[in-house]
């Protein structure tokens, strides 16, 4: 056992005052001169020696008492390695690879003995996993809620993602000492090219496998062509498979044929005019295959357009937004931008609307950006639009205050200009993970490379300050070598807004002279445009919330767009890995100096909370004590 | 074994403390035996003697051995002749001085409600005529005034009760055992203490002055604090005798306390009247009117 303040235990000396209280006081008795004690001591051996019974009882519980609240008070805790529960994560695969038949039904039955052979008194919590991981149940040490748990899991549509099944597992032990048991069919492409992921070091993983099916066919792609329409068929058998294809033009079937699909991917092509057809669904018969790879959609219209906004004071895209246009014009034909000018001036007349249609707002200049302007800007955040703020030369800073809405407090202070002679700033990036740095994957620190010679101050609330409102407090994303703020996003509303503190042209850096410059800009404008940034074939891991993730098409609400979304191809390739090969993936996560374990003592005793009951014992044993001392009274 | 004050309502004049508010002890044993003696309905000294005192006209009721038959003879009227008592009896009082009997709850100790007993006995017995002496002891014989009738002898008793001092530890068996051993003549001995020794020994003295031919009466003094022990806080009792102290919380061992006082009383009462001995408790508090009633119902079996 261990203590939060284990100086509170000194207290405990104050037991010597109860017993110096109880060996001394009795001497400051009054002396009574009496004719005889005889009869007295007669009666004190029998009487006295039940009453020394008490007062050493009467003692201990007072001793008790100041003991246990020296105790309460110093806060105890149980190491994780002592008297800590032990607790057992069963993660579950439940991507679309246990989707074959029979599969779902044998990872529970995995799961289910392992939960059986785990010792009793031993929590147990249920994790599922696809792409996204889930807690489903526990930690609990009730056994039937824990099967319960376990039988609601079913196989989705998602792909398989490791380490998010890891993270969540290692996330719910929380410090403790355990083990994560992944009930899993192994699947080598639940590990991504090059994803690691890494687990605290008192953490034990173990592997339980389902074996793989067989085979599997999916259809992988579909695309229409001049003649017609192209789709490619993935058979992952070792043999030949007999089989039969469909083609369904907006819900009615209008191809069925026998096909003879050879190991590995075939091209099966339909010459047959699509006339005006807008969604097309390729299908394979495949009985003992994954279920939601076996249909593949394809919207057959023009691509999905993401408009942008460009608020610039030249009103051109060829002055200061010059870069930011071009970046935008390279994206491929299937996630096409469309960008358009605005001045500030025009944005500040009276609207037609109430807000800008479009799906991302981007400001590189505010010179004659008026209140009313502003205030629309805000309106459109606020109803689910994005906001690139550039705080480049051409933005006034008292100006950029109102444009997040009243929710947060933007301070831009003038942009400071570093000497020639001093060295450039650089960029740091400290959320790799987010959706910004996507295409960077692990290389996110090369945007280490881009120099500033000229950047804003972005002052951020200070820690104990207000909450910044409902969209919580501005969270950065990246940041200059010197600490300041360089890249913050802001949640007001629904939308999504994020301030640049510098230029996106080449004058206060040479960003876009750099090769992360075009993805940087591309994945930032999809990501603030959000479910209007989906391309027409869009994976189930990027539709927003609130969308089921199954595939078909399906019509974003907040945008009115339609997606085709299908399974990712990848899934649908049941290759196994060893679980020495899944193991080699799963490194120790450090620990504190000293080896102690990731969480730190507070933690455990606000998870504890033993001191509860030292509380509860001092109520108890003062109640005692009462009770004893009204009896001796 | 009774308790005296319980049996007759007390006289103011009885009252101990006012005795003790008395200037001498002449003066206090005076009170007290005048005061009993109003209290009567008849006179003590009466009774079986030689010297004739009146004549009295037969009531029925009278013993009719006190008839005089030659006055019948001359008047042929039933007369009864009445005589006054002449005494023959050596009456010894033996008071405890120990430190024990210096202890009193209240105005005054055991050892002063013994020394008046003892004066207003003194008293009694002088006016019976009767033989008196005094002996005063702790855990030896500390002062002997001889038995004696002549007339003086009852104001030297007085003066030795004046001036008794508080003695050391009692050794009332010691004290009996030199008495029976310098008894020449058969007589009263009443013995005045709290008894606060070994039970045995006393009684075994007890019996021995018993076994010489004299009556005995043990008047148990006892203050009423030793009886009821009304003391609750904790304390430290300090032995008058024996200096020992005992500390305790006295409300705790009043009831095993109480029960031993008891048990030790109701031992004395029963072995002393197996013994033939006449014993009586009384309590400080108690008028002095009981203890002298106990003495003359003694004293009118000799």
């Amino acid at each position: 056992m261990s203590f939060l303040f284990p100086a509170f235990l000194f207290a405990g000396f104050a037991v010597a005052v109860p017993i110096l209280l109880h060996f001394f006081a009795r001497d400051r008795a009054p002396r009574l001169r009496f004719s005889d004690v005889r009869f007295l001591e007669r009666a004190f051996v029998r009487r006295d020696r039940r009453r020394r019974l008490r007062e050493l009882l009467l003692l201990a519980l007072r001793v008790a008492a100041l003991l246990l609240l020296a105790v309460a008070f110093a806060r105890p805790f149980l190491e994780a390695e002592g008297g800590a529960r032990r607790v057992t994560v069963v993660a579950l695969d439940r991507s679309l690879s246990l989707s074959a038949p029979g599969q779902m039904a044998l990872a529970r039955e995995r799961a289910l003995e392992v939960v059986a052979a785990t010792p009793p008194g031993e929590s147990i919590a249920v994790v599922a996993f696809d792409e996204a991981a889930e807690v489903v149940g526990g930690p609990a040490v009730d056994r039937s809620r824990v099967r319960a748990a376990i039988e609601r899991v079913a196989p989705t549509a998602g792909a398989t993602r490791y380490a998010a099944g890891l993270a969540a597992a290692a996330e719910l032990l929380d410090g403790r000492g355990g083990r994560i048991v992944v009930v899993t069919d192994l699947q080598a492409a639940g590990w991504p090219e090059g994803a690691r992921t890494a687990v605290p070091e008192h953490v034990d993983v173990e592997i339980v496998g389902v074996p793989p099916v067989e085979r599997n066919l999916a259809v992988t792609a579909a695309r229409p062509d001049p003649n017609g329409l192209v789709a490619v068929i993935l058979n992952t058998g070792p043999g030949a498979s007999e089989t039969e294809t469909t083609l369904t033009l907006d819900g009615r079937e209008v191809a069925r044929r026998p096909a003879t699909l050879q190991p590995g991917a075939t091209e099966v092509r339909w010459d047959l005019p699509l006339d005006a057809a807008e969604v097309a669904a390729v299908g394979v018969s495949d009985a003992d295959g994954y279920r939601w790879d076996d249909v593949r959609y394809a919207l057959l219209g023009p691509a999905n357009t993401t408009v942008v906004h460009v608020v610039a004071d030249s009103g051109t895209l060829d002055a200061e937004a010059f870069y930011l246009a071009q970046a935008l014009g390279a994206a491929p034909a299937a996630r096409p931008f469309e960008v358009r000018p605005v001045t500030p001036a025009a944005l500040s007349a009276p609207p037609a609307s109430d807000r800008p249609a479009g799906d991302v707002v981007v400001v590189v200049g505010t010179g004659g950006l008026g209140r009313p302007a502003r205030a629309r800007i805000a309106a459109f955040v606020e109803a689910g639009g994005g906001l690139l703020l550039v705080t480049g030369p051409d933005v006034d800073p008292p100006l950029v205050r109102d444009l997040l809405g009243e929710s947060f407090e933007l301070a831009v202070e003038a942009p400071e200009e570093i000497s020639p002679l001093a060295a450039a700033r650089r960029l740091a990036v400290v959320d790799p993970r987010h959706p910004v740095f996507r295409p960077f994957g692990d290389s996110a620190g090369m945007l280490g490379q881009v120099r500033f010679t000229r950047t804003a101050r972005v002052s951020l609330p200070e820690p104990g300050a207000a909450p910044a409102g409902a969209g919580g407090r501005p969270h950065v994303l990246a940041r200059f070598d010197d600490g300041d703020p360089a890249l913050i996003e802001y949640r007001p509303g629904s939308g999504r807004a994020l301030v640049f503190a510098s230029d996106l042209g080449m004058d206060w850096n040479d960003l876009p002279r750099h090769p992360g410059f075009v993805p940087f800009v591309q994945e930032t404008v999809r990501y603030l445009a959000g479910p209007g940034g989906l391309p027409r074939d869009a994976p189930l891991a990027d539709l927003p919330a609130g969308v089921p993730r199954v595939p078909g098409v399906i019509t974003l609400p907040a945008s009115g767009r339609r997606v085709a979304v299908n399974a990712d191809p990848r899934e649908s390739e049941p290759r196994p890995l060893t679980p020495d090969g899944f193991l080699a993936r799963v490194g120790v996560a450090p620990v504190a100096p000293g080896g102690t374990p990731a969480v730190d003592g507070a933690t455990r005793e606000a998870e504890q909370s033993l001191w509860w009951y030292a509380v509860l014992a001092v109520v108890v044993v003062l109640v005692g004590e009462a009770w004893l001392g009204r009896t001796m009274a | 074994m009774s308790d005296t004050a319980s049996e007759r309502p007390a006289l103011g004049c009885l009252d101990p403390e006012i005795v003790a508010s008395l200037g001498s002890m002449e003066l206090r044993a005076r009170a007290v035996v005048e005061g009993f003696l109003l209290g009567l309905h008849r006179s003590p000294w009466t009774g079986f003697s030689a010297e004739f005192s009146e004549y009295r006209q037969y009531m029925p009721g009278d013993d009719p051995s006190t008839l005089d038959w030659k006055v019948y003879g001359r008047s042929d009227r039933f007369y009864v002749k009445r005589f006054e008592e002449e005494t023959n009896v050596d009456c010894r009082i033996l008071l405890d001085v120990s430190a024990s009997m210096s202890y009193g709850s209240g105005a005054i100790s055991k050892l002063q409600y013994g020394s008046y007993l003892a004066a207003a006995l003194a008293w009694l017995m002088n006016r019976q005529h009767d033989a008196v002496g005094l002996l005063t002891f702790d855990e030896w014989v500390v002062g002997n005034v001889p038995v004696s009738a002549r007339p003086g002898h009852l104001r030297r008793i007085l003066v030795a009760l004046e001036q008794i001092e508080v003695g050391r530890r009692s050794n009332v068996s010691q004290a009996l055992d030199a008495l029976a051993a310098a008894m020449r003549r058969r007589g009263i001995v009443a013995l005045i203490s709290d008894l606060l020794d070994d039970p045995e020994a006393v009684v075994a003295g007890l019996k021995h002055v018993k076994f010489r031919g004299s009556e005995v009466i043990v008047f148990h003094v006892l203050d009423p604090a030793e009886l009821q022990f009304p003391f609750e806080r904790a304390t430290r009792f300090q032995d008058l005798e024996t200096g020992r102290e005992v500390t305790t919380v006295a409300g705790e061992i009043r009831e095993g306390y109480v029960r031993e006082m008891e048990r030790m009383t109701a031992r004395y009462a029963r072995e002393l009247r197996l013994a033939g001995i006449e014993y009586c408790r009384v309590q400080t508090v108690q008028p002095l009117d009981g203890a002298l009633r106990e003495y003359l119902a003694t004293r009118s079996r000799r």
